[in-house]
């Protein structure tokens, strides 16, 4: 498959194109502007001559005989009545027209320094030292320019000014192009190394130019629309422009018009090939089309985000790609992904015919491209490819043997790569199992949501199908959602269990007895059937073992060794299963599947708690309501009276405040204290509120339960429900701004009560004062503030993070290097730990024993 | 003109510890990482921190230091 390359590029050097060059490489000299004559047929010496390449099907170039796709196009030329400055050198005619003697040309330095640079710059070069080869060069051109006096010829100097972008003045004097021209060129060779040119590759005389290219009309292409009237390319336009008017200046100066005309058109020419050259020049207004719309010439066709680098060459559309809204489907695989029949339709995958699946092929090109599943085309062994149709099939089917390909619909169980944007890490991009589902969104297990980051507000996702064995074969060992558990910024699992699946099992490791029949109808419904209960009743720590395998044990411990669950020969014999356990980010029991049994039974083993977890919920019944945050009258009173409590120590603090008895913390002053101890009081109040309510509420609250689980919420969003919202700050203090010496008109001056400075007492479910509502609208809008300025900040942050790092690997010996084999760290993270292999940075050294002595917990 | 102040070691916690490399050190870290000194981590010559060791460009300095993971580890630059 791979062509021999015979020609290798090992040097690439950046030059001006030489006239002789030009006028060598030109194979037409274009002499009009008309582009067709009365038949349609290009006009000789025109813009769109046939010497210039073929873009109509039929027609053959005069140059290289080829036709349409064979001829990649040849240049041609025009020559200019009067040079014109190239608009991108005119500031470097201008640097050396400045550095230059305007009697002697000679470079305004004398003998001594010149030969002093010229011996620098030469031992520079030699050294492929190009930094400073430009220094060296600069510093040539800012030392000459300023000298009034030639320091050989004696001349008097005057200051040569550019009035941008392309008029040079001399004293009162206009030096036009033809003279900047002469100066330039009497430059002698040993001079322009100083000013930084090569003379051999790049004479200063060129940088005016007295002869143009035209392009090859393959690059500017001219469509023929729906009317049949041709509608030509931007570049053909301006070029058009600029023969015109290049042949105008022609016949004027040869019918010897006045000096004004000819120099009006000069200037006019001058215009017309800048915008040719670069239209986006900031003194020249833009060239037009008639509609206003500004044309898009040489440079905007390769600059910025649409030109050709970043939109054609670091960018490229694909086929096989599909892109729609995702939705959740909990019922599906984590490695699935649900796609609409349309979309299956649509994406194929080329299937060789051979013995064994030549049968099943043929049924597939009799259902065609409509009917699913189908195929779409069919692709010779000669590389002919024929879409099926109803006129095509008979042959196809007459003709389809061994070898030939088959472009077939996708069917469940493909490879897709699946990607939400932006790809900031390699979870971004996945490979799933394709699942033909009915609908028109793509479908994914919300366990997948985190490392994609997507959630269902109406992302949409891409996804693309490999078209070879050797595509698919990597998409699926190096990719799949298995292998893609732990996540290398910390090594935690960023696969886990979500939401109802937390709240389920954590329920079911509550439940202290079920009955038998129950249980055995619970794991039925994820496909367990093989489980014998001895018990009429079985408790749910004992259905949730069925689940794990039988030489499975699990020791977790909290932050103060207590052991909070125990699993031994896949038993659970002690505590509750929550996010700790089988969350993602950090869910322990996953952690220790995947360490012990793999990625592929790691996946499956989560599968089934997954799909356990959604049961329980479904058979038992769970929702959410205002109710659960009804409490007793008395609690409410009960809360009120703490409230009152700390009011009243805080009363205290600001009267010893005012009395300046206020005991002063280190380094604090006075009210800063006050304000410390303020925070102190009220945070604590809310917090016992939340300790309270949790107490008084119990088990069997499901807000509370979910909160508990870890599936969502927590215990402040239930408390600022139910008991009370608390202190509101910006900024860590409490509020202080508004007014003078207050924070709303409805208070008195110097208030340094709790109600005065933020604090809500009311709770979401009662209601809250206007004044309440207006403090916590000030930290409400603080946060969002926050959050809309730090997402694109730290978004780009990260970007030109990645792009900086992009090249860094470890080598074998540890260290951390670039491309160039730079050294960029002598041992990585200084203790050469492979992040994905550790938990949270550290190695779990214990867990290593065990691994390497093969003992069980 | 002003006097030149003559260089001294900055003692700081944040200034870690820098020391020269003889030639046999300098040979034989090349030669562990296979590496010319160009691929070395670089500092500027004008740098405050090696005033005081007075050196060349083209000079190793050896420096440990300590980071979030590791209490002490060794890294070298090239003066340039």
């Amino acid at each position: 498959m791979a062509e021999k390359i015979y020609k290798k590029i090992d040097e690439i050097d950046f030059s001006m194109q030489s006239p002789d060059f030009i006028k060598e490489t030109s194979s037409a000299k274009i002499v009009t502007a008309e582009l067709y004559e009365r038949e349609g047929y290009p006009v000789d010496g025109g813009l769109m001559d046939v010497r210039l390449g073929v873009i109509d099907p039929g027609l053959r170039c005069k140059t290289c005989g080829g036709k349409l796709k064979e001829c990649m196009g040849h240049f041609g030329h025009i020559e200019l009545a009067r040079p014109v400055i190239h608009i991108n050198y005119a500031v470097h005619a201008y640097n050396a027209m400045r550095s230059t003697c305007n009697e002697c040309y000679r470079v305004k330095l004398n003998q001594v320094k010149l030969d002093g640079y010229a011996e620098k710059i030469k031992f520079a070069q030699k050294l492929g030292d190009y930094d400073r080869v430009r220094k060296l060069s600069k510093e040539v051109l800012t030392k000459s320019r300023l000298i009034k006096k030639c320091p050989h010829c004696k001349a008097k100097q005057d200051a040569v000014k550019i009035e941008k972008p392309t008029t040079y003045n001399q004293g009162e004097h206009r030096v036009n192009p033809i003279q900047v021209r002469e100066r330039l060129e009497k430059i002698s060779n040993e001079d322009t190394i100083l000013l930084g040119l090569n003379p051999k590759t790049s004479r200063p005389e060129w940088m005016v130019m007295s002869i143009l290219p035209i392009p090859p009309v393959t690059m500017r292409p001219s469509i023929t629309l729906e009317s049949g009237e041709r509608s030509e390319d931007d570049l053909t336009h301006k070029l058009g422009d600029i023969v015109r008017i290049n042949q105008r200046l022609f016949e004027n100066i040869n019918a010897g018009a006045p000096e004004m005309i000819i120099e009006d058109l000069w200037d006019l020419l001058q215009y017309h090939i800048t915008t040719y050259l670069d239209n986006s020049v900031s003194s020249v207004p833009p060239a037009r089309h008639r509609s206003g719309q500004a044309l898009k010439t040489l440079t905007e066709r390769i600059k910025s985000k649409e030109g050709r680098f970043r939109n054609n060459l670091a960018g490229k559309r694909v086929n096989y790609a599909a892109r729609t809204v995702i939705s959740p489907d909990p019922c599906i695989g984590f490695n699935d992904v649900g796609i609409p029949e349309s979309v299956a339709r649509e994406l194929t995958i080329p299937e060789r015919v051979t013995e064994w699946n030549k049968e099943w092929l043929l049924k597939l090109i009799k259902n065609g491209p409509t009917n699913y599943p189908g195929a779409n085309y069919v692709i010779w062994p000669d590389g002919k490819k024929k879409k099926i149709t109803e006129e095509t099939i008979e042959q196809i089917l007459e003709e389809l043997q061994h070898g030939f390909k088959v472009e077939r619909h996708l069917i469940n169980g493909d490879q897709a790569l699946f990607n939400r944007q932006p790809s900031l890490h390699r979870m971004s991009l996945m490979c799933h199992r394709v699942k033909v589902l009915p609908g028109r969104s793509f479908r994914m297990n919300p366990s997948v949501c985190n490392p994609y980051n997507a959630d269902f507000d109406g992302d949409e996702m891409n996804l693309h199908v490999p078209q070879t064995e050797e595509a698919r074969a990597e998409a699926e060992v190096l990719m799949e959602v298995q292998t893609q558990l732990i996540t290398p910024k910390n090594g935690y699992n960023i696969i886990g269990c979500v939401e109802d699946s937390i709240t389920g099992c954590y329920l079911l490791t509550h439940t202290k007895e079920m009955g038998k029949i129950e249980a055995i109808d619970l794991l039925t419904s994820i496909g367990i059937d093989n489980v014998k209960f001895s018990k009429e009743k079985v408790s749910g720590a004992e259905v949730f073992s069925t689940v794990l395998p039988d030489d499975f044990n699990f020791i977790r411990k909290n932050k103060h060794g207590e052991t909070t669950v125990r699993v031994k020969n896949g038993n659970l014999e002690h505590g509750i299963i929550d996010k700790n356990t089988i969350g993602e980010n950090n869910g322990e029991l996953i952690r220790e599947f995947y360490r012990k049994y793999g990625q592929d039974r790691t996946i499956k083993l989560l599968g089934n708690i997954f799909q356990l977890g959604i049961q329980i919920l479904l058979k038992k019944g769970f929702s959410t309501g205002v109710a659960d945050t009804d409490i007793p009258k008395e609690a409410v009173k009960k809360i009120d009276n703490k409230v009152h409590k700390a009011y009243g120590k805080l009363e205290e603090h600001i009267e010893a405040f005012k009395k300046r008895k206020i005991e002063v913390l280190p380094g604090k002053t006075e009210l800063e204290t006050l304000e410390i101890r303020a925070m102190e009081i009220l945070n604590k109040t809310r917090t016992e509120i939340g300790d309270y309510i949790t107490e008084l509420v119990g088990e069997g609250n499901p807000t509370l339960t979910m909160a508990q689980s870890g599936a969502k919420g927590n215990v402040l969003n239930f408390t600022q429900m139910t008991g009370c919202i608390g202190q509101q700050a910006l900024g860590g203090k409490r509020i202080t701004r508004g007014y003078r010496g207050r924070t709303l008109s409805s208070f008195k001056k110097g208030d340094l009560g709790p109600e005065a400075r933020g604090f809500v007492k009311n709770t979401f479910k009662r209601g809250i004062t206007p004044t309440e509502f207006f403090f916590h609208a000030m930290t409400g809008r603080d946060s969002l503030m926050d959050t809309a300025l730090r997402t694109p900040k730290s978004g780009y942050l990260y970007r030109r993070l990645a792009n900086a790092l992009q090249d860094l690997k470890i080598e074998y010996d540890r260290t951390v290097r670039n491309a160039t084999k730079d050294i960029i760290q002598f041992q990585y993270g200084d203790d050469s730990i492979d992040v994905s292999k550790s938990e949270g940075g550290t190695i779990n050294v214990v867990n290593a024993i065990h691994d390497v002595l093969g003992e069980n917990v | 003109m002003a006097e030149k102040v003559k260089p001294t070691t900055i003692n700081h916690a944040l200034v870690p510890k820098q020391v020269v490399c003889d030639k046999e050190e300098v040979s034989r870290l090349l030669s562990k990482y296979n590496i010319r000194k160009d691929q070395l981590p670089k500092v500027s010559i004008k740098d405050p921190s090696i005033q005081v060791l007075e050196l060349e460009p083209g000079d190793i300095i050896k420096i440990s230091r300590s980071s979030q993971t590791e209490p002490s580890s060794l890294f070298y630059r090239v003066v340039v």
